[in-house]
């Protein structure tokens, strides 16, 4: 469904937030707010634009929640009921200000990052400069991820304060210096290699044209994974990417992870 | 030897079809790696454009004063990273 066509230009009418269920403390609290105190995998909600009102109940996911089952009421089924209810939602708020003022993406850690990156199979653009310092980049990049030949088609991360470097150790073509990089993740996310540089100085102009040419030859190089295939591999190679939650659910909501196996991992 | 060969086998696959991240228009709860459908979509076409954080996201809506969809998900199966 996240692939079709209508929900995407759907989606716009929203802003969408995804986070990493097992990324930390708090991402587990905010799955058990929503699922009355269990602990799974998804989760999903509309908000209000304060983040406090449900304007859906909660669930696992979007279809659980918001397609009809009976399609009464004209209410449509499947995922056309889902489309047609966030129409239906969006419909009450009213837009205010400009796209090119929109707050920027971000990431908690440059390691989730080139993870979920490396998931969505898009480039990841990091902008490695000091806050002091990035002002008018920011306003550059806001305007280039503003257009509709950008908008979800990258990951954003910003060098946060503090930040350590080691991020220059996974990256091949990294170096510490300041600049626009265009990053292509590896397969499993805890790798990656610098496909472009571009300076601070850049224009929108120049940082859009570049997305999208290095876009283009990331799409004709890359191949869309295979889940299944994905899996088997990561497993022979002993992959394994450690996150502050511990893996599985707890859906009887005791607190505690259902059924973890013997001798796994962590 | 040939004991550890299909005991090996064995693991593979049960771990390939233990539970992982919910995707596409399930509504089944958890589901096995086996019954995951792929991405449809060509590799550099736009998608949804996702906030990844909270705070950036509900910033965001605050400006925008647009609703928020809220989804939480795995970037992993079993611990191994890179999809959803």
């Amino acid at each position: 469904m996240f692939a079709d066509e209508d929900f995407i230009k759907a989606s716009r009418k929203f802003v969408c937030v995804r986070i990493e269920t097992y990324e930390s403390k708090d991402s587990e609290e905010k799955v058990r707010a929503l699922l009355g105190g269990a602990f799974a995998n998804t989760a999903f909600c509309i908000f209000d634009p304060e983040g406090k009102e449900r304007l859906s109940r909660a669930g696992r996911g979007p279809s659980m929640v918001l397609s009809s089952r009976g399609g009464r009421g004209g209410q449509l089924r499947g995922d056309a009921g889902v489309i047609q209810r966030m129409n239906q939602i969006a419909a009450n708020y009213k837009t205010r200000g400009q796209k090119a003022d929109a707050v920027l993406q971000d990431f908690n850690s440059f390691r989730q990052a080139l993870n979920v990156a490396s998931a969505d199979q898009r480039l990841l653009v990091f902008l490695n400069a000091e806050e002091k310092k990035r002002q008018s980049v920011e306003a550059e990049l806001r305007k280039a991820f503003s257009s509709t030949d950008v908008e979800g088609k990258f990951h954003l991360k910003l060098k946060a304060k503090g930040m350590d470097e080691s991020w220059v150790k996974v990256v091949r073509g990294a170096s510490k210096k300041p600049g626009i990089l265009i990053i292509r993740a590896g397969t499993f996310g805890l790798d990656g290699e610098v496909l472009k540089r571009l300076p601070l100085s850049s224009s929108a102009n120049e940082i859009k044209a570049a997305l999208l040419v290095v876009n283009e030859s990331f799409a004709s190089l890359e191949d869309r994974k295979i889940y299944r295939d994905h899996v088997t591999s990561g497993r022979r190679q002993g992959i394994y990417f450690e996150n502050e939650i511990p893996y599985g659910e707890d859906r009887d909501g005791d607190g505690k992870i259902d059924n973890q196996r013997r001798g796994r991992r962590r | 030897m040939k004991n550890s060969l299909i005991l090996s086998v064995c693991l593979v696959f049960l771990g390939s079809a233990c539970c992982c991240g919910q995707r596409g228009n399930s509504n089944q709860g958890t589901r096995s790696a086996m019954d995951v459908p792929d991405n449809p979509q060509a590799v550099g076409d736009a998608g949804v454009a996702w906030y990844t954080t909270w705070e950036t996201g509900l910033s965001e809506a605050r400006r925008s004063n647009r609703p928020i969809f809220f989804m939480s998900a795995a970037t992993t199966c079993s611990g191994i990273s890179g999809v959803f």
